[in-house]
C-alpha cells in the first residue's frame, strides 16, 4: 500500500460506546466446564461428519470432525440435537464432550515458519481448526490459501472492532500488546511480505498506546493505522475500501482482490497453533444492555452460554442487575449486528464475539416503508435495503439475490435509521439463511435426481459417451505430452551439441 | 425464523415516520397562520374540513380493508396530505367540494394503490388535480385579500357560511370583489399580448407566503427531515427556465424573482416534490426528478389552460419515478 490515506466509506454510522462506559479490559478465565457442546455444522450450514464415535476418549486439540477440535480432554458421550448460537433458533446434531477434569492436550510439534513452506503451515491451521474470530468464522486456512495465490498481496490485521459493546480485541491488545505484534510479524514473515497494516479505530487509545510502546524496532514493519470511528469499518469489504480504496463488487471477496484481512485475535490463534498449542478458546465480551458495563472472558469453544453468563453475573454487579431485569433472552453479537437468543444451553463458538444481557428496548411496530431511502444512504456497501426488504419479505429470493443480498454485511445500519422501524437486517439474515438452505436442498435434489436417473438408458448413454470423450481427450493429452517431451528432448540435444555457447 | 418485530438492544435516536410528519407540519404552521390571517376565515374552514374529512375517510377505508385504524392515523401522513391540499385551494371553495377533495385524496390518492408507501402519486396533488378539473370555476376564484379579511365582523362570518355551504359564490353579496391571483392576471396579459406591470398584479400576500414556505423548508433541511437535492433542483431549473423565457419574450413575463415568488413554486419545491413516497430513491434520480418538475411547471404555467402548473408537473414526474429508479439504481445493481 503506497499511501496511508484513509478512504471514505459510502455509508456507515459514527457510533461509539457511551462516554462513561466501564469497560473491564482484564481477561477473566472461565473454569473448566463439565460438558462441552460442539455442533456438527458450520456457519454456512454444511453438515460436518464426525471422525469419532460416542464413547471415544479424546485429548484436547484432537480433531473430532473437519473444523472441530476437542476443547479439553474427556469422553464423547453422545451425538444429539442441541441448540446452536444461530439466529434460526434451531437445533443441530451436536457432539457432547464430557470433560474428565484432567485437561490434557495432544502434543503437537512446533512449526518453525522460517524453515517450512506455507503449505505445511496451512495444513497445521487446517488441523487445528482455526476459524476467524472476528464474527464471520471463516476457515482461516482456506482464506489464506485463496489470498496466497495473489502476487501483490496486502495483509491487513483487523483490530478495528467498530461495534460498541464488543471489546474483546481491545482487551486482548491492551493485555498482550507484544504477543499481538510478534504474531502479526510472524505471519507477515511467512507470507513473505515486506509490511502489514494493523488497523484500529482511534477511540481505542489505551490499546494503541500499549501497542506503540511495545513496538520494538524489529516490529516496525507492522504499521499501526488509526481509523476514525465509522461503523462498520471492521467488516471486511468496508475495511478494504477504507484502507486501500478498492471497492469490492457484490460477491467478491477481499482475497480475490489480493487483500488478506485477518482478525487480530485470529492472528494470535494462528501463532498458537504453529507453536504447537491448540487454539480452543476465544475472548467473549459481555455487556449490559445499556453498554455502560462490559467485561471480557476467555471461553473455550463449546461452553454453554449459561456458564458464561453465570460467571459474568458473579463477577460484575451491573451485569447481575441487568440480568435480573431480563426476560431470559440475551443477545449474541453486538447491539446492531447481533440477534436475540433464548436457548442458553447453546454453546460459544468462534463467531460468538459478544453477549449482551438485559432487557431490550421494544420498538414501535413496523409500519409501511415510506421510500425515504435513509437506509440506502447509510448502507456501507451501497445496497438498496428498501428493495431488498420488499424482496425478502415476500420471499422472492431470486429478486433479493439480484439486489445483491449476498453483499449485505448484516451490519444493522439500515435498521437503525429506518423511520418505519422495519426489521430490515433480521429479514436479510432470514433471507440469507433461506437462500443457503435452498442452495443446499437444490444441490441435494440434484444429487438425488442423478442417482435416480442412474439406471436410465439416457444417462447410461451419456456416461458412455462421456467416457469415450474422456478417453479420447486423455489419449490426445498423452500424445501432446509425448510430442512436447520429444521437442524438449530435441532442444536439449541441440543445446548440448552447441559447444561453449553463452558466457 | 421469520422476523416479526425487532427489539433493539441499544437505543439510538431513531426518527419515526410520525415524527418526520410532525416536523413537516410544524414547519407549515407559520405560513398557514399567515395565510389564514391574510386570506380570511375561509382558509381556516378549508383546513379544518379537509383534515377532518380526510381522517374520517381514511379511518373508514382502513376499517373496510380490515386494517388497524390506529397505525394508519398515527403516522400523520393523511393529516399532512390534507393540510398541504388545504394550502393550495381558494378560501371560497364550497364545503361539498372540499369533501370531494378529501375523499379523492384518501381513496384515489392512497388506498387504491394499497395505502401509504404504495401510492405512486402525491395524494395532495391528486386531490388538487381532480378538484381543478372537476370544479375549474370555483377552484380559480380567489377573493381580494384586502377586502376578505374581516375576522371580527359577524356579517362577514355569515357571508362565509353562506358561501361555503351553498356552494354558489353569487350567494355572497361580494362576488364583485373576487380577484385574480398574480399568475391568473399574467395569463390574461399574455392572452391579450399586453405588457405586464407588476403593480397591477396584487402581489400581496403571495410573495410573503412564499417567503414563509421558504423558511419552513430551510428549517426542514436544517433538521435533516428533507434532503436538499429535490428542492434545489426544482428551484434551480425553474429559475433557469424563467430566465430563458424572460429573454425570449420580455414583455409578457415577470421578472424572474417575482415569477418565482407569486406562484406555488416555492411551496411545491419544499413540500410537494420532496414527498419521499412518490419521489425516486437515488440522489441522481432525485436531481433529475426535481429539475424536470421545475422545468415542466414553468412550461405548463405558460402553455396550459391553467395558471399554475406545479401540480401537473409533479404528477407527471411521479408517473416516471419507476423509470427513473430503474435507470439510476437498478442498472447499477444488476
Ligand atoms: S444490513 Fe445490509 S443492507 Fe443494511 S446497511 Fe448493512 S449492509 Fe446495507
Ligand atoms: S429507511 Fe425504512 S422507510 Fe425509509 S426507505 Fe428504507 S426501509 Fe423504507
Amino acid at each position: 500500500m503506497s499511501s496511508s490515506a484513509i478512504h471514505a466509506l459510502p455509508g456507515g454510522l459514527a457510533l461509539s460506546a457511551p462516554m462513561d462506559a466501564h469497560i473491564d479490559a482484564t481477561i477473566h478465565e472461565l473454569d473448566l466446564q463439565p460438558s462441552y457442546y460442539l455442533p456438527l455444522i458450520n456457519y454456512s450450514r454444511t453438515v460436518l461428519h464426525p471422525e469419532v464415535k460416542s464413547g471415544d476418549c479424546v485429548l484436547g486439540g484432537e480433531q473430532l470432525a473437519p473444523g472441530v477440535v476437542a476443547p479439553t480432554s474427556g469422553t464423547l458421550t453422545e451425538i444429539r440435537q442441541h441448540p446452536w448460537p444461530h439466529p434460526s433458533h434451531t437445533q443441530v446434531p451436536t457432539l457432547v464432550l464430557e470433560s474428565d477434569g484432567r485437561d490434557e492436550f495432544q502434543q503437537f510439534t512446533v512449526i518453525d515458519h522460517t524453515q517450512v513452506g506455507v503449505e505445511e503451515i496451512l495444513n497445521r491451521l487446517e488441523n487445528s481448526a482455526i476459524h476467524g474470530l472476528g464474527g464471520a468464522a471463516f476457515n482461516t486456512a482456506n482464506k489464506i490459501r485463496r489470498a496466497y495465490e495473489h502476487k501483490n498481496l496486502t495483509l491487513i490485521i483487523n483490530a478495528v472492532e467498530c461495534e460498541p459493546g464488543i471489546n474483546c480485541d481491545d482487551a486482548l491488545m491492551q493485555q498482550h500488546p507484544s504477543e499481538v505484534l510478534q504474531a502479526c510479524n510472524a505471519i507477515r514473515q511467512w507470507l513473505r511480505l515486506p509490511s502489514a497494516v494493523l488497523a484500529i479505530e482511534n477511540d481505542k487509545q489505551t490499546a494503541i498506546t500499549a501497542l506503540r510502546d511495545d513496538q520494538t524496532p524489529d516490529l516496525t514493519s507492522i504499521k499501526i493505522t488509526e481509523l476514525p470511528t465509522i461503523y462498520p469499518s471492521g467488516a471486511e469489504s468496508p475495511l478494504v475500501q477504507r484502507l486501500t480504496g478498492i471497492k469490492l463488487q457484490p460477491g467478491e471477496r477481499a482475497t480475490d482482490a489480493g487483500v488478506l484481512c485477518l482478525n487480530v485475535a485470529t492472528v494470535l490463534s494462528i501463532h498458537d497453533a504453529l507453536m504447537g498449542q491448540a487454539a480452543v478458546d476465544r475472548i467473549v465480551s459481555i455487556s449490559t444492555q445499556s453498554l455502560q458495563h462490559s467485561m471480557n472472558l476467555r471461553v473455550r469453544f463449546g461452553t454453554p452460554l449459561k456458564a458464561v453468563i453465570e460467571f459474568a453475573r458473579e463477577h460484575n454487579t451491573a451485569i447481575e442487575a441487568a440480568w435480573r431485569s431480563n426476560t431470559q433472552t440475551i443477545r449474541i453479537g453486538g447491539p446492531l449486528s447481533g440477534f436475540a437468543m433464548d436457548m442458553l444451553n447453546a454453546p460459544v463458538l468462534a463467531s460468538t464475539n459478544a453477549l449482551i444481557v438485559g432487557k431490550e428496548h421494544p420498538l414501535n411496530e413496523a409500519t409501511a416503508c415510506i421510500r425515504c431511502s435513509e437506509c440506502a444512504t447509510v448502507c456501507p456497501v451501497n445496497l438498496l435495503p428498501q428493495e431488498l426488504y420488499a424482496a425478502a419479505a415476500s420471499e422472492q429470493l431470486d429478486t433479493a439475490a439480484r439486489y445483491s443480498l449476498d453483499a449485505c454485511l448484516l451490519c444493522g445500519c439500515c435498521d437503525l435509521v429506518c423511520p418505519a422501524s422495519i426489521p430490515l437486517t433480521p429479514w436479510f439474515r432470514f433471507a440469507k439463511d433461506a437462500t443457503r438452505q435452498k442452495q443446499q436442498s437444490d444441490a441435494a435434489a440434484e444429487v438425488a435426481r442423478l442417482l435416480s436417473e442412474k439406471h436410465s438408458n439416457r444417462v447410461q448413454r451419456r456416461a458412455i459417451e462421456k467416457e469415450q470423450q474422456e478417453a479420447a481427450r486423455r489419449a490426445a493429452a498423452a500424445q501432446r505430452q509425448n510430442s512436447a517431451q520429444d521437442i524438449k528432448a530435441a532442444l536439449t540435444r541441440v543445446k548440448n551439441k552447441r559447444p561453449g555457447s553463452g558466457s | 425464523m421469520k422476523p416479526t418485530s425487532i427489539y433493539q438492544a441499544w437505543q439510538y435516536p431513531r426518527r419515526s415516520t410520525a415524527s418526520i410528519m410532525m416536523q413537516v407540519m410544524l414547519s407549515l404552521v407559520p405560513g398557514t397562520v399567515l395565510m389564514m390571517h391574510w386570506l380570511g376565515p375561509g382558509v381556516l374552514i378549508n383546513w379544518v374540513v379537509l383534515i377532518a374529512a380526510s381522517v374520517l375517510c381514511e379511518a373508514t377505508v382502513m376499517r373496510l380493508r380490515q386494517r388497524s385504524i390506529k397505525t394508519a392515523l398515527n403516522d400523520g401522513s393523511i393529516v399532512l396530505a390534507a393540510w398541504l391540499l388545504a394550502l393550495c385551494i381558494p378560501p371560497s371553495l364550497p364545503i361539498s367540494q372540499l369533501i370531494v377533495g378529501a375523499v379523492t385524496l384518501s381513496v384515489l390518492g392512497k388506498h387504491v394503490y394499497g395505502g401509504l408507501g404504495q401510492n405512486p402519486f402525491n395524494p395532495a396533488m391528486v386531490g388538487y388535480a381532480v378538484l381543478l378539473i372537476s370544479f375549474p370555476k370555483t377552484m380559480t376564484l380567489w377573493f381580494d385579500p384586502n377586502l376578505a379579511v374581516s375576522w371580527t365582523t359577524p356579517a362577514v362570518w355569515a357571508d362565509w357560511w353562506n358561501l361555503k355551504w351553498f356552494a354558489n359564490p353569487s350567494v355572497a353579496p361580494w362576488d364583485s370583489i373576487t380577484q385574480a391571483t398574480p399568475l391568473d392576471r399574467l395569463r390574461e396579459f399574455r392572452n391579450q399580448s399586453a405588457s405586464v406591470s407588476i403593480n397591477s398584479l396584487h402581489t400581496s400576500p403571495w410573495r410573503e407566503l412564499s417567503v414563509a414556505w421558504l423558511m419552513g423548508g430551510v428549517y426542514l433541511l436544517a433538521r435533516g427531515v428533507i434532503r436538499w437535492h429535490i428542492p434545489v433542483a426544482v428551484l434551480t431549473a425553474a429559475i433557469i427556465a424563467l430566465t430563458v423565457q424572460s429573454y425570449l419574450s420580455p414583455n409578457t413575463t415577470l421578472p424572474v424573482w417575482s415569477a418565482m415568488l407569486y406562484g406555488g413554486m416555492v411551496f411545491g419545491a419544499f413540500y410537494v416534490a420532496t414527498d419521499p413516497v412518490t419521489a425516486p430513491s437515488s440522489v441522481r434520480a432525485r436531481l433529475l426528478y426535481g429539475a424536470s418538475i421545475g422545468l415542466l411547471s414553468v412550461i405548463l404555467r405558460t402553455h396550459s389552460n391553467y395558471p399554475e402548473g406545479f401540480a401537473f408537473a409533479v404528477l407527471l414526474m411521479n408517473a416516471s419515478v419507476p423509470l427513473l429508479d430503474r435507470w439510476f439504481v437498478l442498472d447499477k445493481r444488476s
